[in-house]
């Protein structure tokens, strides 16, 4: 008996950043418009939309050089947490279609729908179904990728873009690849594009037929699997996060406006960067056994300390403790510092478990997920503890009330008797 | 009242389909897109999901295989059309279009479709 047929939805949001800040600000439609840091402060373009794109103006730019590309260009200041509220509003119409989601990023996922058919029909209905309910309901837009595995819904989607949903057909893997460039595989980046075409191989087809001394000297060990991937064949499977186990590391880092000689400052913006990543551990239901801070000097000279901790954990007061006395240790000789990181490894799946905690820490534990929950509903900025209180005025503000009517990315309330539950919430 | 046969018409895709066409472009080979036009819904068991607007991406290939979605043509772009490639190697018509005349040649396979939410 053959395999079922499996489905799989490869979504990407369009110019996400720039459509949310257009939900809020009506007057952003139709406009160049970028989401990133002030030239002045050392901005790049974090995101560009299509109308600034038409310019030259793209993402990593310098937003000097957008600025240069387009006079007429519009700016706003990033704003991490209401991207990541939009996103989550986004998800939960994900998992309205089906258990397995894998999240690759704020604004892109894949879904497998494989075996849906009955309850929600076909894959290719669901997809245009989900593309106007994001629209309806959100104001943003999709593009969709559909086939059979994830590699060809990832170039699909590229193909449909924007606004659209692509289907390679069943079967038609292989032709549909055949003409591409041999950029358009995944994976395939400049430097591989160009030893390609030294050695005559400029489309897909091409590469699925080179001879394997060919592929061996370009891709080493990765030979065989390029050669079924430039054919379209991926048998990788769709993971929710709750059975991934690859994550290596995790963290968040910051680039400041203007560059900090401040103890007091870094201490407390640690603690903001290392509370956002261990709700992200939490999101992620890993617990991490190592935490590492990292300090750039105005200079660009970087310095990195880590600790090892007693135990697994993804509890922000256990791995703050260890984190501010790392920073202690760099600051001496890093001062004034244009970047603070931290960062967490030693990855373990894991979940809190109540029998293993008592009293001051369960209690502890219980108002982490409080937090989290009031974070989810509110942006993640919207409450701040300790030190990193005294930051709120000295940053933009991270949500603005939309002055139109309800937030269209708020989640349902959970209901009044909700128990706080140890394991996080997913965001998808 | 009259039926409208559905046809379909040569385009040049917008957004990121036209890069890679453009990019993918040989003469007589590589893939090309026409556009369904329908006025008329065929029964549900034949429709396909196929709508007015879509976008059918096919390769200029004539190796067809069983159950591979088809363009036929008797030799002028008015006279292309859609079917499927029944066990026996038969073209079968669907979607509204008419079955093929026995001078029909095949003029590619269709690999894929493009939706978007305004029909192009």
């Amino acid at each position: 008996m053959s395999a079922p047929r499996r489905r799989i939805l490869h979504v990407d949001l369009d110019a996400f950043f720039v459509a949310v800040e257009r939900v809020y600000d009506p007057s952003l439609r139709g406009r160049p418009v970028v989401v990133g840091g002030s030239a002045e402060g050392r901005g790049v373009v974090a995101a560009a939309s299509y109308e600034a794109r038409a310019f030259g103006v793209r993402s990593a730019m310098s937003m000097a050089r957008a600025q240069r590309l387009c006079p007429d260009l519009v700016r706003v200041s990033g704003k991490l947490d209401l991207y990541q509220k939009a996103s989550r509003a986004v998800f939960a119409l994900f998992t309205e279609l089906t258990p397995v989601v894998e999240k690759v990023s704020v604004d892109e996922a894949y879904l497998d729908m494989s075996g849906t058919k009955g309850l929600h029909g076909s894959a290719w209905a669901a997809a245009e179904r989900l593309r106007r309910a994001v629209r309806e309901r959100l104001q943003l837009d999709v593009t969709i990728g559909l086939s059979g595995n994830r590699l060809v819904s990832k170039v699909a989607s590229a193909f449909a873009k924007p606004c659209g949903q692509f289907e390679v057909l069943a079967g038609q893997e292989a032709r549909f690849f055949a003409p591409l460039p041999v950029g358009a595989l995944p994976g395939v980046g400049p430097v591989t594009e160009e030893q390609l075409h030294k050695a005559g191989v400029r489309r897909l087809g091409q590469l699925a037929a080179a001879s394997e001394p060919l592929r061996r000297r370009i891709f080493g060990s990765g030979a065989d699997t390029v050669r079924a991937r430039a054919a379209g064949g991926d048998d990788t499977p769709v993971r929710p996060p709750e059975l991934r186990g690859d994550a290596k590391s995790l963290g968040r880092e910051e680039t400041f406006a203007d560059d900090a000689g401040d103890l007091g400052f870094l201490r407390a913006k640690l603690q903001e960067l290392l509370g956002e990543a261990a709700r992200q551990l939490r999101e992620h239901g890993l617990l991490a056994r190592k935490v590492s801070v990292k300090l750039r000097r105005a200079d660009f000279v970087d310095a990195t300390r880590d600790a090892t901790l007693p135990a697994a954990t993804d509890h922000d007061g256990e791995l703050l403790e260890p984190a501010l006395a790392l920073l202690e240790g760099l600051a001496p000789s890093m001062l004034p510092a244009r970047l603070l990181g931290v960062r967490f490894s030693g990855l373990s799946r894991g979940f809190w478990q109540a029998s293993l905690w008592a009293g001051e820490r369960a209690r502890e534990r219980w108002l982490v997920d409080a937090l989290d929950r009031i974070r989810d509903r509110h942006g993640g900025r919207a409450v701040r503890s300790g030190a990193s209180a005294g930051l709120a005025g000295s940053r933009p503000r991270e949500t603005r009330a939309d002055p139109r009517g309800p937030d269209p990315f708020a989640l349902p309330e959970p209901s009044p008797d909700s128990h706080p539950e140890p394991l996080p919430e997913q965001d998808s | 009242m009259v039926l409208i046969p559905p046809r379909l018409e040569a385009v040049q895709p917008s957004g990121k389909a036209a890069q890679f066409v453009a990019a993918s472009l040989d003469p007589g080979a590589g893939t090309f897109f026409l556009a369904l036009r329908r006025s008329e819904a065929p029964a549900a068991a034949e429709d396909e999901e196929l709508c007015d607007g879509d976008l059918l991406a096919v390769a200029a290939e004539t190796d067809a295989e069983p159950g591979d979605l088809v363009v036929w043509w008797a030799g002028t772009v008015q006279s292309q059309a859609l079917a499927r490639v029944g066990p026996d190697l038969v073209l079968e018509p669907l979607a509204g279009f008419p079955p093929p005349p026995p001078a029909a040649t095949l003029r590619g396979v269709v690999v894929g479709r493009l939706r978007r939410l305004a029909p192009e």
